[in-house]
């Protein structure tokens, strides 16, 4: 393997004294898309603020190391990491209208992202930010420099965001849910947009979606977060035709997509995943597995390497040939029935 | 209005004020019936016109033409005496299960509130009625003396459909219920809409983006787009045959969970003109999706007819286009 552009090693978040992302490690090679998918309180988005050093008290790092090339992130000072951020790292995220200063038309925050690492004359910058508008798919970009954000449609906005992102030519996009907020005929034009333009420009992404759908189409590996953990990290096709560890399959079997079974109960998982700081011993996601056993709970379960994927759980799900590329074709073993579930009502 | 309709509203319009003196048709001349027992699901975009629509049914907006009749007796033609029995009939779940609920109130007088408000029973009755109600949601007993605030989504999600359920309604909107929910989450309560309304014979108008979701618990379905139903049919037909441009793309732009697929289906969408955040025509005489539309953006009749609700021959579903069939 290349080297990784990034390398996130033992990530350790919490909110006062109370750990969320409890140890996570990931690489990211050139031009990579990999995508970090869980629920909300999986930790995925305090992962992504926390390798863009945007941490704000009470929420802290307590350790581990984010290696951008050879540099520790976490071991920079706030004049260093401001020249590093949006040079070489950058992120978008889910509001583009809470993202944008309100009062500053869009030309102008562009110029600014230039600006920053790029030193460049007034006129060579403006026209640097109209080839980007024009880049990210905004009609007459030129004109559209002196407008100001609200006069732009929600998925104009995003569009403005990603030029702003990627103004200075950074190795890694972080992208936090970037289409949730936006309708659906909208949201696949800006993931083809930021599929094309990282393409076209090698930057590597790191797409944090709860919508397995979006991730499907978009990344090459995938990694399943749980209670601040990774629970399952594979390639895409793999992690789709044959999840390992009974979260994944369950968050699979439950997602409601225009191939459901409309005729009976949806497998459900039942329960609520756990709140920081009640995470119980060993396997996170015993009380809610349906092949949990008594030693998953005895001690933390580490991450093993399972036929190329890495998998958290000492039960995980056989390797089945005959399992169908489509998890609607797999609602099975792994998801509990609703009889099952039936009076399990915390959730 | 059909024999087997609980909710019938016709030719219903809502305009508001917008900038510049002009007029934002937010419903334009929607009719629906939602058949007794069954979910009748609406789906559209944001600024379709779906919640504009149920606020008017719900009568929390006036609507500005149009009748909505429930079991039969037109709402606005009611005495206010009236319409207050009625309410108790017709009840709402909204999106934001903490946002609609009161924080510093107790679970119990969550639930509660509605049997108080409608004076039902003494208070042993209306707690006796509050416990039932938390075992119907399947809700722990001891749920009742927490607070908003201690309870996950879901759980306050179905906080929300208990106090929904307390009066015994026959109808209730369920405006995106599910749609702030996580995916374990929304399958649970999902199933939870199903059994309650197999239970208690239950009508909904089940408002929602989420064409997956919509397609799992509705029978009937209307498509919304700026302000008029462009498509509505029966579930099976409308999936398996959409006969609207519009209803195709929104079939077409939804995600699924499946790498080789989806990524064939986001090539294709990159290349369909209708998929589009470009802004729309403004509203003239001509059909109001032409601007996106990859069948009838350069036809003169689509220019200068607006297209009716009627049904076409490829189909078993009513569409608004003039060449209704011709995408599918």
């Amino acid at each position: 393997m290349t080297a990784p552009v990034l390398d996130v090693r033992d990530l350790q978040v919490a909110i006062g004294t109370t750990p969320v992302v409890r140890g996570i490690s990931f690489q990211l090679a050139p031009g990579e898309r990999l995508g970090l998918v869980g629920e909300s309180g999986s930790g995925k988005s305090l992962t992504a603020l926390s390798i863009m050093g945007l941490n704000r008290d009470p929420i802290r790092v307590s350790g581990g190391q984010v290696m951008l090339g050879g540099t520790d992130l976490l071991g920079l000072s706030r004049a260093e990491l401001d020249r590093v951020r949006g040079a070489r790292i950058s992120m978008i995220y889910q509001d583009p209208a809470s993202s944008l200063n309100p009062l500053m038309t869009v030309g102008a925050q562009i110029v600014e992202a230039i600006n920053l690492h790029d030193k460049v004359e007034r006129g060579q910058a403006r026209a640097r930010a109209a080839d980007l508008l024009g880049d990210v798919g905004v009609p007459n970009p030129r004109q559209r420099l002196d407008a100001y954000p609200h006069e732009f449609s929600g998925g104009m906005r995003q569009r403005v965001m990603i030029a702003i992102a990627l103004a200075c030519q950074p190795e890694v996009l972080l992208c936090d849910e970037p289409t949730t907020a936006l309708d659906v005929t909208t949201q696949s034009l800006v993931i083809n947009l930021i599929d094309r333009l990282c393409s076209e420009r090698g930057v590597a992404t790191v797409l944090i979606t709860h919508d397995l759908g979006v991730a499907a189409g978009f990344c090459d590996n995938i990694a399943v977060m749980y209670a601040g953990q990774l629970v399952e990290q594979s390639s895409t096709g793999t992690l789709f035709a044959n999840a390992r560890h009974p979260y994944s399959h369950a968050l699979m079997s439950a997602t409601v997509d225009l191939g459901v079974d409309v005729t009976t109960a949806l497998p459900a998982i039942a329960g609520q995943p756990p709140l920081p700081g009640t995470i119980p011993r060993g396997c996170s996601f015993r009380p809610r597995c349906p092949r949990a056993v008594e030693a998953c709970a005895d001690e933390p379960i580490d991450l093993l390497s399972l036929d190329g994927s890495l998998v958290r759980c000492i039960r995980p799900i056989s390797s089945d040939p005959g399992s169908g590329t489509h998890p609607g074709t797999a609602r099975d073993a792994a998801v509990d029935t609703p009889a099952a579930q039936e009076r399990m009502p915390n959730a | 209005m059909p024999e087997a309709a609980l909710l019938s509203v016709k030719d219903l319009v809502k305009v508001f004020p917008s900038r510049e003196g002009k007029e934002l048709r937010a419903v334009d001349g929607v009719s629906i019936d939602v058949r007794r027992g069954s979910t009748f699901g609406l789906v559209g975009e944001s600024g379709s016109g779906k919640s504009t629509l149920s606020r008017c049914i719900l009568r929390l907006l006036r609507p500005d033409a149009g009748t909505v009749s429930f079991d039969g007796q037109d709402m606005a033609s009611m005495s206010a005496a009236r319409v207050r029995r009625l309410r108790s009939r017709i009840q709402v779940v909204f999106q934001d299960p903490h946002g609609s609920l009161n924080r510093s109130k107790a679970v119990s007088d969550i639930v509660g509130a509605p049997l108080a408000a409608h004076r039902s029973g003494n208070r042993a009755a209306r707690s006796a009625r509050v416990a039932e109600l938390l075992d119907l949601v399947q809700l722990p007993a001891a749920m009742a003396a927490r607070k908003p605030r201690e309870l996950s989504g879901g759980q306050a999600q179905r906080v929300a459909i208990a106090r929904a359920l307390a009066l015994n309604p026959d109808f209730v909107v369920l405006d995106e219920a599910v749609s702030a929910l996580d995916v374990s989450v929304r399958a649970q309560i999902l199933n939870l809409l199903r059994e309650l309304q197999g239970e208690l014979g239950l009508t909904y108008l089940f408002i929602s983006h989420d064409l997956g979701v919509v397609r799992y618990i509705s029978q009937d379905i209307a498509v919304m787009y700026r302000g008029r139903i462009i498509e509505v049919g029966p579930r099976e037909q409308l999936f398996a045959a959409p006969q609207h441009p519009y209803t195709r793309l929104l079939l077409d732009a939804v995600p699924i969970a499946d790498p080789s697929r989806q990524r064939a289906r986001m090539r294709l969408l990159g290349e369909q003109t209708g998929a589009s955040d470009r802004p729309d025509l403004p509203d003239d005489a001509g059909c109001r999706f032409r601007s996106r539309c990859p069948v009838g953006a350069d036809r003169e009749r689509c220019a200068t007819e607006d297209p009716r609700l009627e049904p076409h021959a490829a189909g078993g579903t009513l569409a608004a286009c003039h060449y209704a069939g011709e995408i599918s």
